[in-house]
């Protein structure tokens, strides 16, 4: 059955195909929010209000892009808790577990504990946000372009940049 | 390390990462919307079927137009009685009831003929939810003009049957 075909059985009161959907959309709602917040419990609680979002907001789905759909929840969940712990914070744009800044005293940091935490460390929000939502998420360059509001092209070619610039930091230690 | 390596990494290493929530209790308590309800069912459910009863009495001095031939009496919820000329022309209409005041309008109806006039009552049956696919439609005629009474029943009877047809199908207005 497919993600769509699942999201209106919900809609028609099937609570059962929320469990089917989550099997089928976890990885990617995980990954939009690990893309903003860079931090797995928070990611965690996103994921819960996603799939509880899904099932309040089932009546606006209207059968078009399933998986852009969901992830679109996602993304507006895991945005107002970034909002809220900046507010608390006071971090800057580039997420709650890092800033700009990092970045270049990143080379010196061969203590980085996985490839996960290099490549937060290495790459800019947008850099680590697409290589998250493509390798861990599993969407194609055509779906990540929409959520991070970039050509399909721009997002390949910062793909590319992107897995590059880790493997220079990987080669190099 | 080449490329295909460090994103077979960076994947290994996120899938694992992926916590798990407890989506069955989410699936069993989440708030769902509540189900549009469908149009009308009013309080007769089993009343959804329509029985539409037709009396025609026909008038001996039936010939001249304007002149009475028949009086047709449609009982739905709504019902109404139509006096019709043996030209098939409505003269008059009697609501005789509040459903069939609320739901149609006279000018609609009279010095209209007999095939316009249940046009438009079927349309405002069936507009209203009282012509469904599950609706038991009965006709009925009694009158002295046979041939006329049967005419008119069939053709109320026709619509009312392309309405429901119309409305089990998903489609428009039956026409």
């Amino acid at each position: 059955m497919e993600l769509n075909e699942l999201l209106l059985n919900l809609k028609n009161g099937e609570r059962r195909a929320l469990v089917e959907i989550y099997e089928r959309t976890k990885r990617a709602v995980y990954s939009v929010a690990y893309g903003v917040l860079q931090n797995n419990a928070a990611a965690e609680d996103v994921m819960q209000e996603t799939y509880i979002k899904i099932c309040e907001n089932i009546d606006g789905y209207d059968g078009g892009k399933p998986l852009g759909w969901i992830c679109a929840i996602a993304k507006n969940q895991a945005l107002d808790i970034y909002r809220k712990n900046k507010r608390l914070v006071g971090l800057s744009d580039n997420g709650i577990g890092q800033n700009e800044e990092d970045k270049n005293g990143v080379e010196n940091d061969i203590l980085a504990s996985n490839i996960i935490e290099i490549a937060r460390k290495t790459l800019t929000k947008t850099e680590f946000m697409i290589v998250h939502l493509h390798l861990i998420g599993g969407l194609k360059h055509r779906e990540i372009s929409k959520l991070v509001g970039k050509a399909p092209s721009s997002v390949r070619w910062i793909y590319t940049e992107a897995i590059k610039k880790i493997r220079a930091v990987v080669d190099k230690d | 390390m080449k490329s295909k390596d460090i994103e077979n990494l960076i994947k290994d290493e996120g899938l694992k990462n992926i916590p798990d929530i407890d989506i069955e209790r989410i699936a069993s308590t989440a708030v769902l919307p509540a189900k549009p309800r469908r149009v009308r069912k009013k309080g007769f459910a089993v009343a959804m079927a329509v029985i539409i009863a037709v009396v025609c009495v026909s008038t001996l001095s039936g010939v001249l137009f304007g002149t009475v031939s028949s009086e047709i009496t449609i009982s739905v919820n709504p019902a109404l009685a139509l006096a019709v000329t043996p030209m098939n022309t409505v003269k008059s209409v009697e609501m005789l009831n509040s459903d069939a005041e609320e739901l149609f309008d006279e000018k609609e109806i009279e010095g209209k003929t007999v095939e316009a006039a249940s046009e438009y009552i079927v349309n405002k049956l069936y507009e209203a939810g009282y012509i469904t696919e599950d609706s038991e439609i009965t006709v009925t005629a009694k009158g002295n003009n046979k041939k006329q009474n049967n005419a008119i029943c069939e053709k109320i009877h026709g619509k009312a049957n392309r309405y429901k047809h119309s409305r089990s199908h998903g489609g428009g207005n039956g026409n």
